[in-house]
């Protein structure tokens, strides 16, 4: 659907990408950032990058170097790694340049591409294969449309020492119109410009300061999970059914219903619930970047919760902060909103906001309308716009819809109601998350994060939540409620699904009796065991590798040497691990049932018998033989034969003729022989056995004049070959006269 | 055998349901559209299906009220 900024590869991806540069661009990029003694040779100059932008030392240096002669381009790494992503989009990157006021963003990208220190995302939109073509010039490149699928990478080492780095962003309490360091620098440069030429001055309005804000109340910050635990909600409802989206993006009716029925998926707060449209559908894009739900097609289905859940909380606001800006398809403003050819300005604009937020001391409270003035008066997309759908205000229900669940910023009320206004600061995470501060210490930890109830509710305290524990509670139960304390349900289809996922029934004992601090109550164990009991009796294996023993004695012999084998029958046994399980055996047929099937018996002269090829046979061959042919001898293996008795059991078990025929000229080769017919059809034909008078002569010849001269063509029947005759016995003597006629003297052996 | 290789015949990619109980099996061959994914019957606890419908057969066994351990998807 929409590529997504996790890259796992790294060095692939870019060995990939430069794969696609042209070679004198080639030459110059590992000019740039290797800077080689000598010359390096074709062959060797992406490996050369490649370990060039991985090496820290190096990667410092070049951007002291790129510092120093091209601020807008150390800027443009700046962004980029606050985005905490390798894959940035172009429209972002150069949408805040343009806000810091930078007059031409895309000559800073070029810079940084020849620097060598970004790279063009190559990939074809929406796939993980990099595209076809040579990149001769990174010009041609940013000329490319539509805008919207142009991206930049940036190596994980340069996004590590990329920051800390001063974007130069202002105070905003100074007011919407104060400039940032970089358009403070280009403003005076002009007016210099503009006072060396005679010119007339830019108008320029001083910064008039915003009021001083004073909140009520201590500051509201949440726990980190509210939008965790609705990821994990909106998983198991994609787990009931795929979330199905039309060609154009939207969502189909039922299951747009589906969202904005469930409780789970709606904002609590009414009133910003009514400025933030469509929070299901910021879920589901949010979902889509993490991982949680994966697109099939058009359908998203359950995905992997991300690994980083599984080193603690601040792991997974990490991970959820990256992803937030991979948010896409949604905006604060419009809702889910699917334009896959436009750039959406929004995460830009978030993080901007973000990063206004950093510039400001650690107690400062400000209203986000502030910030949402200086936004509109310097981002590109809304300066100078008019239209009132376009200026209409979303930062501060984005900022407690999303930021503040997601513990980014702390909010609190202007006066005694929300109604009031809300002021906004950034949290101890989000100044992690800026770059402007350590991580926060580690959070209490609390032994006992929920109570079993014999009904199979669970009931578990949100501030004994983690995140691992709230991945591995959503795989067992269906959460019913969210909450200070939320409620989750095991059952029949939840535990199946644990098991599934590679939990065993000790591993769901063991968690839910840690966590709860007792031992399960009788009747949830009792339960838990029927359904995993009856886990263990069905076993699907959708591609196993079956090893075929010469012998039942071979097989018990394979089995008390301890071999990785699940014995399925007499001589048959599934192979549970492949790398051990060859250590014992010798291969003496190999048989892959990805490929049609091959031709495998032998057909006799008789046109019955049937010698199976024991090295291209297939399991389906073991399957069909007993049903169709019958042993020569008994408890021969290999040599079969069609029987008429064979070809009546078949067709008592629903093959036709045709079946019979078509699967003779699968496994033989070639149509069924005469003898196979004659036992199909030999019934549908009629007959009569009697004696007959037959003249035979000696050359056919003859017996074609006799047949022809009317004398003796009225004294002879049927003609059976090119020299015999049916005589009819009244027709005797007639014919002996007309042959003595003509010469021929017979003897009559009656 | 001591100490010696067994000979065996390697068949990879078979799509197989193991029941422990044979009575398993007669149901799912009873069952119209479970029977139509199924190839044939290897012996009284094992069927092979047909390729490509393993995930329609897990789909259907879960119609039906069982819970398949899916192994090595």
């Amino acid at each position: 659907m929409i590529a997504s900024s996790a890259v796992n590869d790294w060095p692939t991806l870019l060995a990939a990408v430069l794969s696609r540069y042209d070679e004198i661009l080639l030459e110059a990029v590992a000019s740039a950032v290797v800077r080689p003694r000598g010359a390096i040779s074709a062959s060797d100059r992406a490996e050369r990058i490649i370990g060039a932008v991985d090496n820290p030392v190096i990667v410092d240096r070049r951007l002291g170097e790129i510092g120093d002669a091209s601020p807008p381009s150390r800027h443009l790494l700046a962004i980029m790694a606050h985005f905490h992503a390798v894959r940035v989009p172009l429209a972002d990157a150069v949408s805040l340049l343009a806000t810091l006021g930078h007059g031409n963003p895309l000559v800073a990208v070029r810079c940084a591409l020849e620097a060598g220190l970004v790279f063009p995302d190559l990939r074809q939109p929406g796939s993980a294969e990099v595209g076809q073509g040579i990149l001769h010039s990174f010009e041609a490149w940013l000329a490319g449309t539509p805008v919207a699928h142009l991206a930049l990478l940036i190596p994980p080492v340069v996004m590590s020492r990329a920051l800390p780095f001063s974007l130069g962003l202002p105070d905003i309490r100074k007011g919407e119109l104060i400039r940032a360091t970089a358009a403070q620098a280009a403003f005076v440069t002009e007016q210099q410009r503009r006072t060396t030429e005679g010119l007339p001055l830019l108008e320029d309005t001083p910064a008039t300061p915003v009021d001083p804000v004073l909140p009520l109340g201590g500051a509201i910050e949440g726990d980190g999970f509210d939008i965790p635990c609705r990821l994990a909600v909106l998983w198991q409802m994609a787990g009931e059914a795929p979330v199905r989206l039309t060609q154009a993006g939207e969502f189909y009716r039922r299951d747009s219903d589906r969202l904005r029925q469930l409780p789970a998926l709606s904002i609590d707060d009414d009133l910003i619930a009514a400025k933030l449209p469509d929070y299901s559908g910021f879920l589901v894009d949010l979902a889509r970047t993490t991982g949680v739900l994966a697109c099939q097609d058009t359908d998203l289905v359950p995905g992997t919760f991300p690994v980083e859940w599984q080193s603690g909380i601040y792991g997974m606001l990490e991970s959820l902060y990256r992803s937030l800006f991979d948010v896409r398809v949604w905006n604060p403003r419009d809702g889910w909103k699917p334009e896959p050819e436009t750039a959406n300005p929004f995460p830009s604009a978030e993080l901007l906001a973000l990063l206004l937020l950093a510039e400001l001391p650690g107690t400062t409270w400000v209203r986000p309308a502030d910030i949402e003035n200086w936004i509109h008066q310097h981002h590109p997309y809304w300066k100078g716009a008019q239209r009132p759908g376009r200026v209409a205000p979303w930062l501060e229900a984005w900022l407690a819809g999303v930021a503040q669940p997601l513990r980014l910023v702390e909010m609190a009320r202007l006066g005694l109601s929300d109604t009031d206004g809300r002021a906004v600061r950034l949290s101890g995470i989000g100044r992690w998350l800026t770059g402007q501060g350590n991580q926060p210490g580690e959070p209490p930890n609390y032994p006992q994060a929920m109570v079993v109830q014999p009904n199979l509710e669970i009931l578990v305290y949100r501030q004994a939540l983690t995140p691992l524990l709230l991945s591995r509670l959503t795989q067992i139960g269906a959460w019913k409620s969210l909450g200070n304390a939320c409620v989750l349900l095991l059952d029949k289809d939840t535990v199946y699904r644990g098991l599934e996922s590679g939990e065993s029934l000790e591993d769901i004992k063991t968690l839910l009796e840690n966590h709860s601090g007792r031992q399960l109550p009788g009747s949830v164990m009792d339960q838990l065991k029927t359904w995993a009991g009856r886990r263990e009796r069905l076993t699907v294996f959708p591609a196993a590798t079956l090893l075929e023993f010469a012998s039942n004695t071979d097989l018990d012999e394979a089995l008390s040497r301890g071999m990785p084998i699940q014995r399925v029958g007499d001589r048959f046994a599934v192979l549970l691990d492949e790398a051990l399980g060859y250590k014992h055996v010798r291969i003496a047929g190999n048989r892959d049932y990805g490929l049609p099937p091959e031709p495998c018996l032998v057909v006799g002269d008789d046109g019955v018998t049937l010698t199976v090829d024991v090295g291209r046979s297939d399991l389906l061959l073991e399957i069909e033989l007993p049903l169709l042919t019958d042993p020569v001898t008994h408890g021969e293996r290999g040599v079969v034969c069609l029987t008429p008795a064979s070809l009546q059991r078949a067709t008592n078990a629903g093959w036709t003729s045709e079946d019979i025929a078509r699967w003779f000229l699968r496994r033989a080769g070639h149509n069924l022989t005469p003898a196979g017919r004659a036992l199909l059809t030999a019934h549908t034909a009629t007959g009569l056995l009697e004696r007959r008078l037959v003249l035979t002569l000696s050359s056919d010849d003859v017996l074609d004049g006799l047949m022809q001269w009317p004398t003796t063509a009225a004294c002879l029947g049927e003609r059976l070959g090119p020299c015999s005759v049916v005589v009819p016995a009244d027709k005797i003597e007639a014919l002996a006269a007309g042959l003595k006629q003509l010469g021929l003297e017979i003897p009559i052996n009656l | 055998m001591n100490g010696q290789r067994f000979v065996v015949k390697v068949h990879r990619r078979v799509p197989l349901v193991v029941a422990e109980d044979p009575l398993l099996l007669e149901e799912i061959l009873a069952r119209k559209k479970a029977a139509t994914d199924i190839a044939g019957r290897l012996n009284e606890r094992v069927l092979v299906i047909r390729q490509g419908r393993a995930e329609g057969l897990v789909d259907e066994l879960r119609q039906m009220g069982h819970t398949p351990r899916v192994q090595g998807r």
